[in-house]
């Protein structure tokens, strides 16, 4: 019980936070709030059981990014910002939100809750695990290609 | 259970994409693209941990986080860029750029 009180709650933060960073002016409060939802994101990956990938999410978003974040924008002035509609923004999302979240209505659980395909009505778990590979060919390219970003950076920077 | 955790990742990417649509704030899009990143790992970690225990989820969230590392250093050399050359951060006007 105490737990989805807790997930529930987490859930209010995360929306109420990511929904305040297009409601401040001053885009130090800004990242401060994304500060916060990278603190809630390394939570839920706590709530999941995953304490590894909890504290390097810690270490890499709110030690790294962030840091990287209030450089950048500590490092020029403020006065060229442009202030975003929170009003547009808050309904676009609540639309988009209705039409991701939708198939979840008809998504089926079994007994022992483990979701099955919408279309196919096959268990997710079997699908994804053949997939597995393809994934991690997916996530090496990726990562690939962007530390080759990183030294093309370097090289466009040296000319 | 996993049903809550999904729409805590929904809410995450619903908002971002709304605010990549709606804001023309360089950086605020810059932040919302993050929190659709951080949406795509609380899914991939939820699926992972739920469908498959056990199996190592580390390298795609490696793969993620390397992108939104990517994004804050395009952030860094664009906003010096535009402070330098005192451009504005309306992307509407990025177009007037050559390159």
């Amino acid at each position: 019980m105490i737990f989805e009180i807790a997930l529930l709650l987490v859930m209010f933060f995360v929306a109420t936070l990511s929904l305040l960073v297009f409601a401040f002016r001053n885009m130090l409060y800004v990242i401060l709030s994304l500060l916060f939802i990278f603190l809630l994101s390394a939570f839920i990956f706590l709530m999941l059981g995953q304490p590894l990938l909890a504290v390097l999410q810690v270490i890499i978003t709110v030690g790294g990014i962030s840091t990287y974040m209030f450089v950048a924008v500590a490092a020029a002035e403020f006065s060229n910002f442009r202030f975003t509609s929170f009003a547009k923004v808050a309904a676009l999302s609540a639309v988009i939100f209705a039409v991701i979240a939708y198939p979840m209505k008809t998504m089926v659980f079994s007994d022992s809750g483990i979701p099955t395909n919408v279309l196919t009505q096959q268990v997710i778990a079997e699908t994804m695990s053949g997939q597995i590979f393809n994934i991690f060919i997916i996530a090496i390219v990726l990562f690939g290609a962007t530390i080759s970003s990183i030294i093309l950076l370097r090289e466009l920077g040296r000319k | 259970m996993i049903l809550i955790f999904i729409f805590i990742a929904f809410i995450l990417f619903s908002i971002g994409l709304g605010g990549v649509i709606i804001s023309r704030h360089f950086i605020l899009m810059i932040i919302s693209v993050e929190m659709m990143l951080i949406a795509g790992a609380i899914l991939a970690v939820s699926f992972f941990s739920y469908l498959l225990p056990g199996s190592a989820i580390v390298m795609l969230l490696f793969a993620i986080w390397s992108v939104a590392a990517i994004e804050i250093i395009a952030l860094i050399v664009f906003y010096r860029y535009m402070s330098r050359e005192n451009l504005s951060l309306d992307v509407n006007k990025l177009s007037k750029l050559k390159g």
